[in-house]
């Protein structure tokens, strides 16, 4: 087993802590195997692999970039810092460990000498010792670290497995580990990941039949091509989009009404079902207001920038709220395109990568100048600065009404409506003299030091120059594809989406902190593709999903699961739990309830009954009345205070602040969900309808309603389980046919009147046993 | 919350069969492989193998008393402040600290001593205010830490800080983050559970945030039990699926579900069968705990006559009983209605209604099954509120006041009958043995068997704490 793969199943198991785990594995390799293997000479530390982390985290809080907390006046950070003199001592000296004061001390027995101080919670395992010691024996080599090198193309490895280049990185790793790609995955299973990979829902019949029927060698990409022009991508896309920009429908404090954002979600999906150019979507959404002739549309996409919470409690200190907005923003930009921690600097220089507290407030500078309030007591609706949206057509229908309705209730009543369909939305737009911005010492907006100026951060590239530092310029900073990180975490995080697992696992930090990628040639070159294509979203993703790589089998063997355990090798597909919407979209599709309407407003779906009036103040839940109860979750209104428990149970983020890595977990409470909750209970009865009405035996209808949830015909013995519950189950209902009664009672819609009832509660109960299968909530 | 451990185990010797295949690599890694494939099979293990040090709680109920209850009026008695009623708070006490908008508009800080009165009470003497007469009754089990102060002076804030050691949204709440580290000790019940209870009209509203996970699996937030219809989200079968109809369809699906297994060999699909197993013995074990049918009149008694109405902080007192009884980690209550800004005179009796008697009574239930030993007790709010009056006459009121409050802990390793910390003459400012939020979180991560500068979780390339980069362990409140 060699180094590499350590690495690679080591990244990711941030639930357990990777660092510990990290130092078995090297006590594994270093004492059992890796020192035979450094002798022989196949070994090299390298710098930001192996020796950066361990420095990182265990000696950069007191010898890295933060000025006020450093110690001795000594960084590790710097190379000329670790090798300076200081009264005939070296922290180190390249190639002589045995003269390095870094070595004597970590080694030191005396706990006066120890470092990392005994009194710190941070200790070097032997492995980590052992990993210092040979970096500098091997010569004290310092990398910049790699998420702020540029991106390079390099060359794609030789090998003839596969489709395209992307295989070509993945065979070359896997044959390093003497491991091998799984087969292809049937063309039932192909069609439900890349389903719900691209459109968020499970095929239809339809689709999975004409792929099944299809013998041309391009089946799959017409699959392929139909679902990227379906509008159903666009509405996956958002549903990734807006965890990010912590969109939701309410304000986030205190009574926590609502807000009126979603048209901006509208723009999302639209921009992504336009395959809207990615550098032009990020420069739309963080200055579309300052394009030269920005529109209405480049002006609704800074709505990202204001999707912030809003405070709303009464004795809140309004300087004190404005000055959390404009931190928020630059964490929510620096997490979502840059993969940085940037609030890290709010209070101090930045522990582990190179963003000073100045330059924090340098970015700060570009979103402080809004003419915004911090403190809006009881807050409905949206606050200052706002536009409307689609203000054309707002214009139009307002002369009409003023025109034609001349009642004045039944005009008051139109013109709520108009503007609950063209609601103000909140967006960016500076005063015409921007606030002067300050370095807030600790972070505190009463705090002031030193006055900044707009500037951006040293260690990344500069802009042209002549060209002055606005929001505008920040935003074509980003995309300019000379900046090192932005293409690389789009990339790595649509690879998440897809494989479950980024290449860098910490989808939300490529910072010094990140963990290492288990293909790093392979991300640079994604990168570098993606810019080169001109930011083609859908070119990316179609790349991806067309690698053999992608529609490999998703079975496991013994070798794969001890080897490969998280698969981040890529030995096998990705089998990996649907995502919240997702778990809810699918019953919704297969009960033939779900309502395909693009954008709008947000609805109100089934909740449980008092969940706003015991935390106080929230009114009383008004359920949608018509097709709001079956609309695609992403159209579910968030009240970010008290979100509907249902989505959450699966991972949802509440959207109070950015998040970039949704957790993954399996928990009893989903269970309950799944099978009690009158969503779920409703889809399997309308589901029922549909299978009851099959023409043919009950064996045949439940084998076809089998195929309608996985996509693939059931084995003998499976549909023996399902039939033999649906007999035992209608003979239960004949003798409790008030029973029968009661299951087809749930949710709202319409029950027909000429179906056998014991019937259809019995097929319930198998419809409820389907949805609720492992196969059908993973992809 | 923990998985079947039946399951794991079956796992887990599934997997040390295949050590004849591992003995090949020559090193001890196939070992170490082996454990994190175990762990990753039995899904969400507690972080913590055994607790840092010897607990002296097994288990910790927190009764927040939402709003920021008055300390001044409640059990920080200031007997020598009488002669400065209705005078202005001298600048030399607030000394400019910070004060909230809505009395930073008052013409006046005016000083305005407790209305009510105070009594020494026990063996130990402790004055506490004649509108906690049954807490008064218990002193000698109670330690009161009138030295409590925060960073916060709004509620949101204030107490997301409580919750989380952060004031933004974003963090694991400590709940969360003993259930991280220290698993579950019944597996048929979550590891964090809450309760929440109305206390008056107008209270702050509670946040889901405050029993969130944060950036912590979201296993690990809190279960919140209702107050209303089934105690735990989509608990109850619907309407038309009774017990055995439930237990059939779940025999089918358990089926299913291993032929697949054997076809996909994911072992995330034995870890989704065994949480079915899970919630369908939760659909009995969270009736039987809300079901308080065999409780004796005489414990009935000790709660008070709320404790018939569900949803009261009474009948959540009992529960929390019943919780801790069946080993549940982290208790959490919520009772809301203390933000008392006006017509204290009125207001401040009724609440003190609604938790004195409920509390003491859990002290007592809880001493005479031995419970108490090993639980620890918590009773607080996010802040506490001024000496000086907002507003005047009948209507006057005390604001927010984050730089001294009282809170009271009892149980498992903490002195009884104790005192820790004393505040000024006006009780505005700490001036002996300062408690921070984040000292009392390390305190009762401590107390659970936890050092918390070692219960640690990595995001954004950073390990997080429950107490930040602070927190010094309160020893002199230790047994």
């Amino acid at each position: 087993m060699t180094h590499q793969l350590i690495y690679a199943t080591d990244g990711g198991t941030s639930a357990t802590g990777s660092r510990p785990a990290l130092s078995w594995w090297y006590v594994g390799w270093m004492l059992a195997g890796g020192l035979v293997v450094a002798s022989t000479g196949m070994t090299q530390v390298r710098f930001n692999r192996d020796v950066l982390p361990i420095l990182s985290a265990k000696c950069f809080s007191c010898h890295g970039a933060d000025r006020a907390r450093r110690k001795a006046n000594l960084r590790l950070d710097k190379r000329d810092s670790a090798v300076a003199n200081r009264d005939g001592r070296h922290a180190i000296v390249p190639g002589e460990p045995g003269n390095s004061e870094l070595v004597r001390r970590i080694f030191a027995s005396d706990r006066a000498l120890l470092m990392p101080p005994a009194e710190e919670a941070a200790v070097l395992s032997a492995a980590e010792k052992q990993i210092l010691r040979m970096w500098i024996a091997q010569g004290a080599v310092y990398e910049r670290h790699w998420a702020f090198q540029p991106a390079e193309r390099g060359s794609v490895p030789p090998g003839n497995w596969g489709y395209n280049e992307v295989d070509r990185f993945i065979a070359a790793r896997l044959a390093k580990e003497n491991l091998s790609a799984r087969g292809p995955a049937t063309r039932a299973q192909l069609i439900r990941r890349v389903s719900f990979d691209l459109t968020g829902l499970p095929p239809t019949r339809d689709q999975l039949d004409a792929f099944l029927g299809d013998d041309s060698p391009q089946a799959y990409e017409h699959v392929v091509d139909s679902l990227l022009k379906s509008p159903r991508f666009g509405e996956r896309m958002a549903m990734w989009w807006l965890d990010g920009a912590r969109y939701g429908d309410s304000h986030g404090y205190d009574n926590d009404l609502e807000n009126s954002q979603w048209p901006w979600r509208n723009w999302v999906i639209e921009s992504f079902n336009a395959n809207k150019r990615f550098d032009v979507f990020t420069i739309e959404q963080i200055a579309g207001d300052l394009l030269p002739d920005a529109g209405s549309e480049q002006i609704l996409a800074t709505a990202f920038n204001r999707n912030h919470r809003i405070q709303t409690e009464d004795g809140a200190i309004d300087e004190e709220w404005r000055t959390e907005y404009v931190i928020d923003r630059i964490e929510t930009i620096g997490a979502v395109w840059m993969g940085l921690t940037l609030g890290c600097s709010r209070c101090h220089d930045h522990k582990y990568d190179p963003i000073s507290q100045r330059e924090f407030y340098q970015l700060f500078s570009l979103f402080n100048n809004l003419d915004e309030k911090g403190f809006i007591n009881n807050l409905r609706g949206s606050a200052e600065p706002r536009a409307r949206y689609q203000p054309d057509e707002y214009a139009r229908q307002l002369v009409a009404i003023e025109n034609r309705i001349e009642q004045k209730e039944e005009r008051k009543q139109a013109m709520a409506d108009l503007e609950s369909r063209y609601p103000l939305v909140m967006v960016m737009r500076d005063m015409e003299m921007p606030r002067q911005a300050f370095v807030l010492q600790r972070g505190r907006y009463d705090a002031r030091g030193e006055a900044v100026e707009p500037g951006l951060p040293a260690a990344l590239p500069a802009l042209e120059p002549g060209v002055p530092v606005t929001r505008l310029a920040l935003a074509r900073w980003l995309v300019s594809g000379r900046h090192p990180l932005t293409a690389r975490v789009v990339v790595n995080r649509l690879w998440e989406q897809l494989f479950g697992i980024g290449i860098v696992a910490s989808s939300e930090n490529l910072g010094i902190q990140a963990d290492w990628p288990s293909h790093p040639a392979l991300l640079d070159w994604l990168a570098v593709e993606f810019v080169e294509s001109g930011w083609d979203l859908k070119g990316l993703l179609k790349q991806l999903v067309m690698s053999a790589t992608y529609r490999q089998s998703h079975r496991v063997d013994e070798e794969r699961l001890l080897r490969d355990p998280q698969n981040r090798l890529l030995s096998r597909g990705p089998r990996v739990r649907l995502q919240a919407e997702m778990v809810r979209d699918q019953a919704l599709a297969l009960a033939g309830l779900l309502v395909e309407k693009l954008g709008g407003p947000s609805v109100r779906p089934y909740q449980p009954a008092g969940l706003w009036e015991e935390v106080e103040k929230r009114g009383t839940y008004q359920r949608s009345s018509d097709t709001g109860l079956y609309r695609r979750s992403l159209y579910t209104a968030i009240r970010r205070t008290v979100p509907t428990p249902e989505l959450g149970l699966f991972d949802m983020p509440s959207r109070e602040v950015c998040t970039i890595r949704r957790s993954r977990t399996n928990t009893p409470l989903q269970a309950l969900a799944l099978m009690n909750d009158v969503t779920y209970v409703e889809a399997a009865r309308k589901f029922a309808e549909r299978i009851v009405t099959q023409d043919a035996t009950p064996a045949a209808r439940i084998a076809w309603a089998f195929r309608e949830v996985t996509q693939r015909y059931p084995q003998p013995a499976e549909l023996e389980v399902l039939h033999a519950g649906y007999l035992r189950r209608v003979a239960v209902y004949r003798r409790r046919p008030d029973q029968a009664a009661a299951i087809l009672k749930q949710g709202e819609s319409p029950l027909p009147a000429d179906l056998d009832k014991i019937e259809l509660a019995a097929m319930t109960t198998v419809a409820s046993v389907l949805l609720n299968l492992d196969e059908a909530i993973n992809k | 919350m923990k998985h079947s451990l039946g399951l794991s185990t079956r796992q887990v010797q599934e997997l040390l069969q295949r050590r004849a295949f591992l003995s090949t690599s020559a090193s001890g890694i196939g070992t170490i492989v082996l454990g994190a494939l175990a762990d990753r099979v039995r899904g969400a293990t507690p972080l913590l193998a055994r607790t840092h040090h010897r607990a002296k709680a097994k288990r910790v109920i927190c009764l927040f008393q939402s709003g920021g209850p008055a300390q001044c009026d409640l059990f920080d008695p200031k007997p020598r402040l009488e002669k400065q009623r209705g005078k202005a708070l001298p600048d030399s006490v607030r000394d400019s600290q910070r004060i909230t908008t809505m009395t930073s508009r008052q013409n006046a800080l005016l000083t305005w001593p407790t209305p009510f009165r105070f009594r020494r009470h026990g063996e130990s003497g402790i004055a506490v205010s004649e509108l906690m007469p049954r807490l008064s009754q218990v002193v000698d089990d109670l330690c009161l830490i009138r030295s409590m102060h925060t960073e916060a002076i709004n509620h949101d804030p204030a107490i997301t800080f409580f919750q989380t050691g952060f004031q933004l949204a974003g963090r694991p709440s400590i709940g969360s983050w003993v259930s991280y580290g220290l698993g579950a000790l019944n597996e048929d019940l979550p590891s964090y559970v809450v309760l929440t209870s109305q206390g008056g009209s107008g209270s702050q509203p509670l946040y889901s945030r405050l029993w969130g996970s944060g950036f912590l699996p979201t296993e690990h937030a809190g279960v919140k039990l209702r107050n209303t219809g089934a105690p735990v989200f989509y608990l109850a079968n619907p309407p038309g699926i009774d017990g055995g109809l439930r237990r059939d369809m779940l025999d089918d699906l358990g089926k299913l579900n291993r032929q697949r297994q054997t076809v996909v060999g994911d072992p995330e699909i034995a870890a989704r069968i065994a949480q079915y197993e899970m919630a369908f013995r939760m659909q009995a074990s969270v009736p039987e705990l809300a079901d308080i049918s065999n409780e004796t009149a005489a414990t009935l008694e000790l709660y008070g006559p709320d404790v018939t109405r569900p949803g009261t902080f009474a009948r959540n007192c009992l529960l929390a009983r019943r919780l801790a009884e069946r080993d549940v980690r982290f208790i959490q209550l919520f009772h809301m209605g203390w933000d008392h800004h006006s017509k204290i005179a009125d207001n401040l009796p009724k609440l003190c209604r609604s938790s004195d008697q409920a509390t003491a009574g859990l002290l007592i239930d809880l001493k005479r099954r031995g419970l108490l030993e090993d639980t620890l007790v918590i009773w607080g709010g996010e802040f506490g509120r001024t000496i000086y009056a907002q507003a005047n006459g009948k209507n006057a009121g005390r604001d927010h006041h984050p730089y001294c409050f009282t809170t009271l802990l009892a149980g498992a390793g903490v002195k009884a009958g104790h005192v820790h910390g004393a505040t000024d003459d006006y009780c505005y400012n700490i001036v002996e043995d300062p408690v921070h939020v984040h000292d009392l979180n390390a305190t009762i991560l401590h107390l659970l068997g936890i050092d918390h500068e070692r219960l640690t979780h990595k995001y954004q390339g950073r390990d997080y704490r429950l107490t930040d980069v602070h927190g010094e362990l309160v020893r002199a409140i230790l047994n």
